[in-house]
């Protein structure tokens, strides 16, 4: 994690250079496809997506512990 | 009650609060006025009596409710950054909730007269799904873009991934470690937490307008009072000079309160919290607001 503070004073990225630098992990198509699947969702079940709960935690949920849950069950079988 | 817009105003307060607080306190403090209670509103009798007025729940949505919940978490914690994020989030709520009729008890317990602009109608008791087309079908879903708006031109910086690692995460260093290693959460997974926020408010508000537009088919009515289909609910008889007599009165009581309380406790348990290693506080209205310099490693503030 980039949380070291920096040793030179300036306000940026607390990362090693290379990692301050790696791209955005998902691009712009990412959050708009993960964007409409969720108004649909919310659409189609309200009181399940469209609340306090759920809401916050949905982007992270697919674009991250989806596929971190996929690895897993791959590596088990 | 506002809907995505106090989702949209945590970016802004944070864009301007810097490392000063919390984004974590602010969200916790904006959801805090309805976090219990906004379920229980939706099976009241009255809603509106309840979630904003006394006897109620209308304590919740008064500015003495967030100083009291920032009291308690500085006291319990000593961390200086949540109690400043839950209070400014707390009052960011309360002070948005005066643009729907039923309106905010701005200084209980100083004053009960609840404080409104009335820029469209509290619609609670036509239900969770009524309440959400009706708001939608007024000015507050305007309100809701207004914010979207703001954030998007004064805030937008604050959505980086960059600003995210110099700042959110040095201003709360310890919940977003533990997130990642007890919870085993990536770094691309909490960025994504932190921009759920948006991510959500954005989404209920496009989704609640196409329900209220295509499901629901409610009249689209934003203009100031809207929408006219839902009747009103003044929690007060009072005159105009009446609510700013009483209520300027209610301020001026809670501003003393607040100092003699400073004076009797608060600024020993201020001074006995504690900042994260990289923030460094002002005096005044410089110790909640501003960015501040990075500092080297050990230089905090007292």
């Amino acid at each position: 994690m980039c949380w070291v503070p920096s040793r030179n004073g300036r306000l940026g990225s607390r990362c090693a250079p290379e990692v301050a630098e790696r791209p955005e992990p998902f691009g712009a198509g990412a959050y708009v496809a993960v964007f409409v699947g969720y108004v649909a969702l919310g659409l189609a079940f309200k009181s399940v997506f469209l609340n306090w709960v759920v809401g916050p935690l949905f982007m992270a949920g697919v674009l991250v512990g989806l596929p971190a849950l996929w690895r897993a069950v791959r590596q088990r079988s | 009650m506002s809907w995505a817009a106090h989702e949209f105003e945590n970016y802004f307060i944070q864009r301007h609060v810097g490392l000063k607080a919390s984004f974590l306190g602010i969200v916790v403090g904006t959801f805090a006025p309805d976090l219990f209670t906004k379920s229980l509103v939706y099976a009241s009798d009255d809603p509106a009596q309840f979630h904003r007025g006394w006897p109620g729940v209308g304590f919740t949505h008064s500015l003495m409710f967030g100083v009291v919940f920032a009291t308690v978490v500085l006291a319990l914690t000593r961390s200086r950054p949540w109690a400043v994020g839950i209070l400014i989030g707390q009052w960011a709520h309360v002070l948005t909730d005066v643009a729907d009729s039923a309106g905010v008890m701005v200084f209980f317990p100083f004053s009960t007269e609840p404080v409104t602009i009335s820029m469209w109608q509290h619609a609670a008791a036509e239900g969770r799904y009524g309440d959400a087309a009706a708001y939608y079908s007024s000015l507050g879903g305007v309100w809701d873009l207004f914010w979207l708006v703001v954030m998007l031109v004064f805030a937008r910086s604050a959505l980086s991934r960059t600003y995210w690692r110099a700042t959110i995460v040095p201003a709360d260093p310890g919940v977003w470690a533990w997130l990642n290693r007890r919870l085993r959460i990536p770094e691309a997974g909490l960025l994504l937490l932190y921009r759920g926020l948006l991510f959500y408010g954005l989404g209920r508000m496009v989704a609640w307008f196409l329900y209220a537009r295509f499901e629901v088919r409610t009249p689209f009515q934003p203009f100031w009072g809207g929408p006219d289909y839902v009747d009103g609910n003044d929690l007060s008889d009072a005159g105009a000079w009446e609510v700013i007599w009483r209520t300027a009165l209610g301020g001026v009581l809670f501003t003393l309160f607040l100092v003699l309380c400073w004076g009797l406790f608060g600024r020993r348990l201020w001074n006995r919290g504690a900042d994260p290693p990289m923030v460094r506080r002002g005096s005044g209205l410089r110790s909640v607001f501003g960015e501040e310099r990075d500092l080297e490693p050990g230089q905090g503030s007292a």
